[in-house]
């Protein structure tokens, strides 16, 4: 293959996406052949070298934005057919039905994800009170000290401390949960588009 | 290793990269190659991603008469940089750690 077949294959690919994208992809791995001979390589060499098409027009089209992916895939799917007046019909009729099972769905998930953001928010106010702990303690201290109850005195700065202690350890924890739980909310975002593009290319 | 870990990090790479000097792709990715396995299809949307985040911009210059993009890190790409070392002096201690009890186990 040299490099004008590639690129047509690759703008081919890639035609249902926005312009722009293809149009920079294009530049891009033309660029890449190009510097690749002038690099010592043959042209099929350098197009060789590059990969398989297919996962080149993947790998772009996961960076895309989800609504993009939604919104392509879709007018991909119903391109040069036309939706049965029945089908319509049916699917006026039953939004009663799928509607509000779709919303179901949705707002399940929706607020399973809300429930995990809750008990970390919960854990934070764990934390927080643990570290306020320091000031009734330090009040408590000074308080017996002054009215001459030593050993009261002691029991007060003693749980204070130990209460933030306890609470700067649970910080670093909860920072680690919290940052673990934003990562996976990424994570889910790039495999929920990831899995768009592989159906489209099924 | 984690995918997602490693596309953070391979984005910092790419702009280290780009601190010396302006460069292009074919050029960041052999820099790159001796340190990090990366193809132009793994760095083109690396590429675009830090060029929408404002990290990096690009502008064509004549070479050899053909256009060929270039890229020139941004002061945010910069504290991107620097982010990202200050987030790793944890990760650092933690390996250290886990390695040192580990040999220890040995």
């Amino acid at each position: 293959m040299n490099k004008d077949e590639f690129l047509t294959e690759l703008e081919r690919k890639l035609a249902d996406y926005p312009f722009d994208e293809t149009k920079a992809s294009i530049e891009y791995y033309g660029e890449m052949i190009d510097d690749r001979m002038e690099d010592g390589m043959q042209e099929g060499e350098a197009v060789a070298s590059l990969g398989r098409i297919d996962e080149i027009a993947d790998r772009i089209k996961v960076e895309l934005p989800l609504t993009t992916l939604v919104k392509m895939k879709t007018k991909e799917k119903t391109k040069g057919r036309r939706i049965p007046v029945w089908v319509i019909l049916l699917l006026v009729l039953g939004f009663p039905l799928w509607g509000s099972l779709c919303l179901a769905i949705i707002a399940m998930l929706l607020s399973f994800y809300a429930a995990i953001w809750a008990v970390d928010i919960a854990f934070w106010a764990v934390c927080i009170s643990l570290l306020a702990m320091i000031l009734p303690g330090m009040v408590g201290f000074f308080a017996c000290l002054f009215r001459g109850s030593v050993g009261s005195a002691f029991i007060y700065l003693g749980s204070g401390l130990a209460c933030a202690g306890l609470g700067i350890f649970l910080f670093i924890g909860m920072r680690l949960v919290t940052k673990g739980i934003c990562r996976g909310t990424g994570w889910c975002y790039h495999q929920i588009k990831k899995s768009l593009v592989r159906k489209e290319e099924q | 290793m984690d995918i997602q870990l490693k596309r953070g990090i391979l984005d910092i790479c790419v702009l280290s990269a780009l601190l010396k000097e302006d460069s292009y792709g074919y050029k960041i990715m052999k820099d790159l190659q001796s340190y990090v396995e990366i193809s132009e299809s793994t760095l083109y949307p690396i590429l675009r991603r830090l060029e929408a985040s404002s990290a990096l911009k690009v502008y064509s210059a004549e070479h050899n008469g053909r256009l060929r993009k270039y890229y020139a890190i941004t002061p945010e790409g910069r504290e991107r940089i620097r982010e990202f070392l200050e987030e790793w002096k944890g990760v650092q201690i933690m390996y250290e750690y886990i390695k040192k009890e580990m040999k220890e186990d040995e």
